[in-house]
């Protein structure tokens, strides 16, 4: 009984935050993923004030009034930059959005746990003989007043009306003279006042340290994947079950551990109910669509041209690299190898699917952790037990990718990312089964030196696999079933077996990479693997540009060396996490096929300018002379 | 040679083909009917998109409705759509190639896609990508892709929508001479001269019944169907 209520307690601001959510994608069409951190940043000024002035009342209010100017400058600044984006992409620069506030508060507030203490806090009262504080309490009344104000507003007001003319169709509410962009930062801002109070309210009741604030956002959007994204009232209902479902599994020793994985389990079971009864999933695909590469016309020359260059610079990497480096950012090479790797994954995924897996770095530690345990186990050569860790890590991905069989685009995306958060739990709770074992070396490949060189063919072989792969049946089959699903059907192509087959490709990558990294440093560490990863190595990928072969390489770097580089130069870590943030919205805004497809523009200019430059030269003196 | 037996099929309570029966042997087979008349629910039946509530359908003898979708074009059955579908990322040879991966060939690989490129007339610069291609080659290029291999039943849905009237020309002798491949083509399309010009028999559909079956001038020139299909002037009588 008391746990029940504590977990309606907690239920109920999982609901206010997941009607946030809900109200803010409805309107905008953007999902926020930042709404935690947005919360939390609310929840920390408060907390400072509280201790500086003592006055609640100001505390919270500022708390509050910092999550709304926060929410409502993003949405009015940055968000509308990046409405030509698909949806999936959308979300992931609010995370990167999320990723500076991160980054920032854990600079300016450090990562230690606080509680924002309230006057009421000692004092409770006696229910069937449970003990029940009068912060739960105020919690739930307080939520659930908001919630049943926030369904009136959209049900009754002017302005409810005009949220929900833009949730059904965003152009068509412009032409009709609805203030699109005002209405937008209305949703950003009920969304931030939202996020402000849940993330006080959670701060008074449990604890206050950023990273768990942040994600606060995992259980948040299991409630809002209960009402489909659309349904205040199903939002509600899930939200509170999560909440009530987790306040019921605490006293159960066996259970307890694991019970962060009940908003996963909640969301996969509304989303296979919702599947089975033919119940259409919000209709998330309208609006933006992932891009198609560049077309860059094929001329023998170019080939020829390309071909030598990437032979020329492999030799290069594989023979001086080793040489001039010094160890500790020969290792960094490697990793930024290895990691490429993992990005041709992701990559692969988006470009010749258009699926998001936000689930790869699950996978790499499958990889490794199957190469660790063959390796050792067995002690069988490196390269069969890498092989076994790849083709474990290709069965998982297939498994991890049968929702893909039937959901798309941010579902999808979604989908995957809690598996890879339930994936990271479980990890975290049994504790990884390789943590103290040690991995050796190929045999072949013991140094820094040799290691380096072992991956770098590594990964040419794979990008060579995957390009095998796109120059042969998979390949055309992927493409059609991007064109669409019943062209894919009409002329043949069996649906399930070539997106497994996908799944299975990506998740052997990945599994590759994932041992490759364990071989790296030695040991595989559990902590290595979280699920934020995922959605750095795909907000990376695309900034890398996904649509190039080259810009997984440039993911790879990004992903290693730019971190070690600010690490070497004395940058705080998380000031690098913030910086790093502030890099990747730009990128996202103004290069939607990536830096390779900035730098693949800029070559073909170049050699437009080249052959043509007899017309130049005639014209130059010209150009200097006036 | 193509049978459709009392065929059914509902969406919710909406009825969309109403115990439609008719045999169907000409080479090209126009289907014609006014918007929501059931033309294209027809060819998904085909494509096994759409599940028929009941009845049957069956192409030289044999039932098509429990093959798998994925399996009917290798079973001959094939499609344009009416927004065409191409895949932009691929070039032409690889449209084409990635429907002859599917389909048994009683030739190469590389020579039937080649036959069936030049059928429709595309064969210059194969490795130009399909996103740069005008409505009219991508129109060709679904064709292509539609008679690679062994085509038995070619289903056409609206392809002289939006095209210039010289391409038009062109379009109705492709179309023309598909049934030389040994494939029935089934063609749906509102333009009316188009439908006159290459089909032998026509069907007539409206609210998903059969109101017409026949020679294509007797049918066009049948009141009921002109009353259905062209609407009647206003105060004539129908």
């Amino acid at each position: 009984m008391p746990f029940f209520i504590s977990g309606i307690a907690t239920g109920a601001i999982y609901v206010l935050s997941g009607v946030g959510i809900v109200v803010l994608y409805r309107a905008s069409g953007v999902l926020n993923l930042a709404q935690g951190a947005v919360g939390a940043l609310g929840a920390l000024v408060a907390w400072s004030l509280l201790d500086a002035s003592g006055s609640v009342p100001l505390a919270w209010g500022t708390g509050i009034a910092t999550s709304i100017v926060v929410s409502v400058l993003y949405g009015r600044f940055i968000a509308p930059k990046l409405s030509h984006a698909d949806a999936v992409v959308r979300a992931v620069a609010t995370l990167s959005f999320g990723f500076i506030l991160l980054g920032l508060m854990d600079f300016v507030w450090g990562e230690r746990g606080r509680r924002l203490a309230l006057p009421i806090d000692g004092l409770g009262l006696d229910f069937f003989d449970v003990r029940i504080t009068y912060a739960r309490i105020a919690s739930f009344v307080i939520a659930s007043a908001i919630t049943i104000v926030v369904m009136l507003l959209l049900s009754r007001t002017r302005l409810g009306l005009h949220m929900r003319a833009l949730a059904d169709d965003r152009r068509l509410s412009g032409m009709l003279g609805i203030r699109v962009l005002n209405v937008d930062v209305w949703a950003w801002a009920i969304s931030g006042a939202l996020a402000g109070i849940s993330g006080l309210l959670i701060a008074n009741i449990d604890r206050l340290d950023p990273q768990t604030l942040t994600f606060l956002v995992i259980p948040t959007l299991a409630a809002g994947m209960v009402g489909r994204l659309r349904s205040l009232p199903l939002t509600v209902f899930g939200g509170a079950l999560i909440g009530i479902l987790e306040g019921l599994a605490t006293p159960f020793a066996e259970i307890s551990a694991f019970r962060t994985t009940i908003p996963f389990i909640v969301a996969a079971i509304a989303l296979l109910w919702y599947q089975r009864h033919g119940i259409a999933l919000s209709r998330i695909e309208r609006e933006g669509s992932t891009p198609f590469a560049p077309h860059v016309p094929r001329t023998r020359r170019r080939t020829a041209l390309i071909a030598t260059a990437a032979c020329a610079a492999f030799a290069l990497f594989f023979i001086f690299l080793p040489i001039v480096l010094p160890s500790y950012w020969l290792v960094t090479a490697t990793s930024a190898a290895i990691l490429s790797i993992a990005s041709l994954s992701v990559a692969m995924l988006y470009s010749q699917l258009g699926l998001v897996s936000l689930c790869q770095y699950s996978l790499l530690a499958v990889g490794g952790w199957v190469t660790l345990r063959i390796g050792i186990g067995t002690g069988v050569p490196f390269e069969i037990s890498l092989l076994c860790g790849g083709v474990a890590a290709a069965v998982c991905g297939a498994l991890a990718g049968l929702p893909g069989l039937r959901m798309r685009g941010l579902y999808f995306a979604i989908v995957t990312l809690m598996i890879a958060g339930a994936v990271q739990i479980v990890i975290g709770t049994i504790g990884f089964p390789g943590e103290g074992l040690v991995l050796p070396r190929p045999e072949i490949a013991t140094s820094d030196a040799d290691f380096f060189r072992y991956c770098l063919v590594v990964t040419v072989l794979c990008f060579g696999l995957v390009w095998l792969h796109r120059r042969a049946k998979p390949g055309r089959a992927w493409a059609t079933i991007r064109t669409s699903e019943s062209c894919a059907l009409a002329i043949g192509v069996n649906l399930t077996a070539y997106k497994l087959w996908a799944f299975a490709l990506g998740g052997f990558l990945a599994g590759i990479a994932g041992a490759l990294l364990a071989a790296n440093v030695g040991e595989l560490d559990g902590r290595t693997f979280p699920a934020g990863q995922s959605i750095s190595l795909f907000a990376l990928s695309v900034v890398g540009g996904a649509f190039n072969w080259f810009g997984p390489l440039i993911a790879g770097l990004l992903l290693r060396a730019v971190p070690s580089f600010l690490s070497d130069r004395g940058v705080d870590g998380n000031l690098a996490t913030a910086i790093f943030g502030v890099a990747l919205l730009p990128t996202l805004i103004t290069a939607p096929q990536g830096i390779a497809g900035q730098v693949s523009g800029a070559l073909l200019a170049l050699e437009r300018r080249f052959e043509s430059s007899p017309v130049r030269t005639e014209r130059a003196p010209k150009g200097t002379s006036a | 040679m193509i049978a459709i037996d009392a065929l059914n099929v509902m969406f919710g309570g909406v009825t969309s083909l109403d115990e439609l029966t008719v045999s169907l042997p000409e080479g090209v087979t126009g289907i014609v009917g006014p918007n929501g008349a059931g033309k294209t629910t027809l060819l998904n039946v085909f494509s096994g998109f759409v599940v028929p509530t009941s009845g049957d359908v069956t192409v030289d003898g044999a039932s098509i409705l429990r093959i798998p979708p994925y399996r009917r074009a290798a079973r001959g059955i094939r499609r344009t759509f009416q927004t065409e579908q191409i895949a932009e990322n691929l070039s032409i040879y690889q449209n084409v190639a990635s429907a002859a991966d599917h389909v048994p060939l009683r030739v190469a690989h590389a020579a039937a896609i080649g036959a069936a490129l030049a059928f429709v007339g595309l064969d210059a610069g194969l490795d130009r990508r399909a996103g740069e291609l005008s409505l009219f080659e991508r129109r060709l290029l679904e064709i292509a892709r539609a008679i690679v291999g062994d085509p038995k039943v070619v289903m056409l849905d609206e392809p002289g929508a939006g095209l210039a009237e010289s391409e038009s020309a062109r379009l109705r002798s492709i179309v023309g001479r598909l049934p030389e491949l040994g494939a029935q083509v089934l063609l749906v399309d509102h333009d009316v001269d188009f439908i006159a010009a290459t089909c032998t028999a026509t069907l007539v559909l409206d609210f998903g019944m059969r109101i017409g079956y026949g020679a294509t001038k007797a049918v066009l020139d049948d009141p009921r169907v002109r009353a259905a299909y062209l609407g009647t002037l206003d105060g004539a009588p129908a």
